[in-house]
């Protein structure tokens, strides 16, 4: 177990801790507005229609996930995203509060840089529907070791 | 929106130029949303933000998130599959080459086969002069399947 320090701590098999959230209207407009995902539907939060989650979301669940068991930050390197992976189970209801869970799948070596590979699995907190299944590979630093 | 376009067509969004600005915007933006605190917050200098934090990291300077990659190819799959894309969709890409400020990016997405109600299809994001700097692979239910 490697956890409640650094990213670059973290070992293969480690299980992080869940976290709760309500997915609000603002959430959802925060990050489509940086994203430059201007379409109405996403930022809507009233009349007949419901506000719709960009599937990219769940990148959120990821910061969320390492802040709360990470609060060190990334290591002695900058952490680079390498891999992006989701699967949408459902569409993500907004409004609704969700449970993120995530383990840390594999830790491995490759051209003298260390991956890290997280899944995350988001549902929702009442029902347990699983909404989204994402994969996330980092790489610990952009530097190769010497 | 086509919600079943034919094995080889090629989507495409129209180009972006990642500016410098937009780099910020991105990283300020996840951590006012993950704080959920409704305060907007500026995030700590990253590899995405700070010319000199990057180039301690051994990059020439600050590079995009990856994941702004990731939402052009996703907001071109919601332009053509819609609401199907929102419930079922998966999407999985890989960054194989840093996005430098003032690129200017296309998002594209070839279908490659179409089966049992799924469209797949070979998804990246690629420079003016055909450079590829995102790759990966998505499918999507169409029809509610």
């Amino acid at each position: 177990m490697s956890l409640g320090r650094y990213v670059s701590d973290l070992e293969t098999g480690d299980v992080l801790a869940p976290v709760e959230y309500v997915m609000t209207p603002f959430v959802v407009r925060e990050y489509c507005h940086g994203t430059g995902e201007h379409r109405e539907e996403f930022h809507r939060a009233a009349g007949e229609q419901p506000q719709l989650v960009p599937p990219t979301l769940a990148h959120i669940d990821k910061i969320r996930l390492l802040h709360a068991n990470c609060p060190g930050g990334a290591g002695p390197d900058a952490r680079i995203h390498y891999e992006f992976a989701t699967k949408q189970h459902a569409i993500t209801p907004v409004g609704k509060r969700l449970v993120a869970s995530a383990q840390v799948s594999r830790r491995y070596e490759k051209k003298d840089r260390t991956y890290l590979e997280i899944q995350i699995e988001v549902r929702v907190k009442d029902t347990r529907q699983l909404l989204v299944t994402y994969t996330d590979t980092a790489i610990l630093a952009f530097t190769p070791k010497p | 929106m086509h919600n079943s376009p034919a094995v080889g067509t090629v989507l495409s969004s129209e180009p972006t130029l990642m500016s410098r600005e937009r780099m910020r915007w991105y990283c300020d933006a996840l951590e006012t949303a993950a704080s959920q605190s409704g305060r907007f917050i500026v995030a700590e200098p990253t590899i995405h933000s700070d010319d000199e934090f990057a180039r301690k990291n051994g990059l020439p300077g600050i590079v995009a998130d990856g994941m702004l990659s990731t939402n052009h190819i996703s907001s071109l799959l919601y332009t053509y599959f819609g609401i199907d894309y929102l419930r079922s969709g998966a999407l999985t890409t890989k960054f194989i080459r840093p996005v430098y400020e003032d690129e200017i990016l296309i998002a594209k997405a070839e279908v490659t086969a179409t089966d049992g109600g799924h469209v797949r299809m070979n998804v990246w994001v690629q420079l003016p002069d055909d450079t590829k700097v995102t790759v990966g692979t998505a499918s999507v239910a169409v029809g509610g399947r």
